[in-house]
């Protein structure tokens, strides 16, 4: 299973096997602040990193970072 | 900057013609007090009743507390931006009467009707175990009731409400301007032996952008998005640190509660002593990202390494997971900078104390002070009397939330549905055992 959360390495620390980091709190998977083709580019990068974290073996806890810039806090 | 703290035991409260203080005896004339209420249009009626320790009494829709205190000398006033203009506060003498508060029981239509934005409120009883679960069961309490007008706004009704507290508090102090106090304590950070170890404290704050108050306010200006902020002590005893009055909950501090803020008290008592007590971080915290909590945590061990301090006490308020990890990751970033810290908070730990009673660690926290579970569930047991704003057969606490029946038995699910009910700022009254 991935899970895709913004506070990743609390996650980590609860053992969850595969988790990918989120955009924020309150919107994971995407930003309600971007234009609409943005918010789609943005979830579609950290879908498509959630998908890879599927296809890879791990051995305990890992993080997987979509290549995401953050500019809010 | 010197504050004189000047003390006016009160050990009863008594309805009378005249508003006036005596020999520990606080006078009230409850007509003059509701009607400086009534002056705020969007106040639709207002009633006044007093709750004593040991009376089995239960208070109920309440909102916050607030100590009265009275600015006699130097600058600016007590709740500087709110009962006068913004001046720095923190210097002169403050007059306060201690043993009583004056508390908000209110009710008004809300705009916001689910969610963390929404208005709530909590109980006190002055009996028994559940009085000794918040400071007010060993206080007279002075307990406005406040309806107010239709159709107000969340800030209006927040602003309203707080301003009748205030108000209220603040007459009640103006009987001491002419009296002797039983005590004075005096509040400096005075230079002292460059050879006492160098302590500052950081008040974790929780503040939501997105609600129409965010919680906590910095004389009056609601604190959102910020970065740490450098406040001299005394500010904090003058009541420069508010909350949201819409919000009743024993997750935050009540203003009586930033009003006696206990770490704080303490480290100004010991400063020169067995301590150099530098300020008080003011830390806004419950960023929504993990580069955002790195940033406040970056920040905020950088203002303590520049201070020079040898070691910080940080406390949090509220009880969420999210500034629980702004908190931790600022304890590992001061340690990592050779600031030794202390991190005192509430915690989790379920129903019975065996789930987990943290949600995060660092392994940098190697010193925590717990200030007792607040999953506990509390027996509500009958009173003879409530009191409270409008009908109070049955009381909801939070939007969305079951209807308790106030005045025969039942369970409340944690002591934060009491005001006050979790300690988070270390005044510890909750004590432990190993079994």
């Amino acid at each position: 299973m991935g899970f895709i959360t913004a506070m990743s390495s609390m996650a980590i620390q609860l053992k969850a096997n595969r988790v990918v980091t989120g955009t924020k709190i309150p919107h994971p998977c995407g930003d309600p602040n971007l234009s609409a083709e943005a918010d789609r580019a943005l979830r579609r990068t950290i879908m498509n990193c959630a998908l890879a974290s599927l296809q890879t073996d791990v051995k305990g806890p890992t993080m997987f970072s979509p290549d995401v810039t953050f500019t809010s806090g | 900057m010197k504050l004189e703290m000047a003390t006016f035991f009160v050990k009863d409260v008594r309805f009378s013609k005249h508003t006036s203080y005596d020999s520990e005896v606080l006078e009230i004339n409850k007509e003059e007090l509701i009607n400086l209420v009534l002056e705020d249009k969007r106040v639709l009626s207002a009633d006044l009743d007093v709750a004593r320790p040991g009376e089995k009494t239960r208070i109920v829709k309440l909102r916050d507390a607030v100590e009265p205190r009275v600015k006699v000398s130097g600058p600016g006033c007590v709740f500087p931006g709110i009962l006068g203009p913004v001046e720095t506060v923190g210097e002169g003498r403050t007059n306060r009467l201690s043993g009583v508060t004056v508390m908000i029981s209110s009710e008004y239509r809300p705009t916001i009707l689910s969610g963390s934005g929404s208005q709530s409120s909590v109980i006190v009883d002055m009996w028994g175990q559940v009085g000794h679960l918040t400071p007010f069961g060993s206080m007279v309490n002075i307990v406005l009731m406040v309806a107010l007008v239709d159709g107000v706004t969340e800030l209006d009704a927040h602003a309203a409400m707080q301003l009748a507290e205030f108000k209220v508090a603040l007459r009640l102090a103006e009987t001491t301007r002419e009296k002797v106090p039983q005590d004075i304590e005096v509040f400096e950070l005075f230079r002292t032996d460059p050879s006492l170890p160098r302590i500052v404290y950081i008040a974790g704050a929780t503040t939501a952008w997105h609600m129409p108050h965010s919680g906590v306010a910095y004389y009056g200006l609601p604190i959102r998005e910020s970065l740490p902020t450098l406040i001299h002590p005394n500010e904090v005893l003058d009541g420069a640190i508010t909350k949201d009055v819409r919000v009743g909950t024993g997750h935050r501090p009540t203003t009586w509660s930033w009003m006696n803020p206990a770490v704080i008290l303490e480290l100004l008592r010991q400063h020169g002593k067995q301590l150099n007590f530098l300020g008080v971080i003011l830390q806004r915290t419950r960023f929504e990202t993990e580069f955002g909590k790195q940033i406040t945590a970056a920040c905020t061990s950088q203002m303590a390494r520049l201070l020079g301090a040898d070691g910080a006490i940080s406390t949090r308020i509220s009880t969420s997971g999210n500034n629980f990890m702004d908190m931790m990751l600022t304890v590992q970033a001061c340690e990592r900078k050779g600031v030794k810290t202390v991190f005192v908070t509430a915690e989790w730990g379920g129903k019975n104390g065996d789930e987990l009673p943290l949600v995060f660690y660092v392994p940098e926290a190697t010193a925590m002070v717990s200030t007792g579970s607040f999953e506990r569930d509390v027996m509500m047991p009958v009173p003879d009397k409530v009191i409270g704003v409008g009908d109070c057969q049955l009381i909801q606490l939070t939007s969305g939330d079951k209807l308790y029946p106030s005045s025969v038995e039942f369970t409340l699910p944690a002591s934060y549905c009491l005001l006050d009910g979790v300690d988070c700022l270390g005044r510890l009254s909750s004590t432990c055992q190993q079994y």
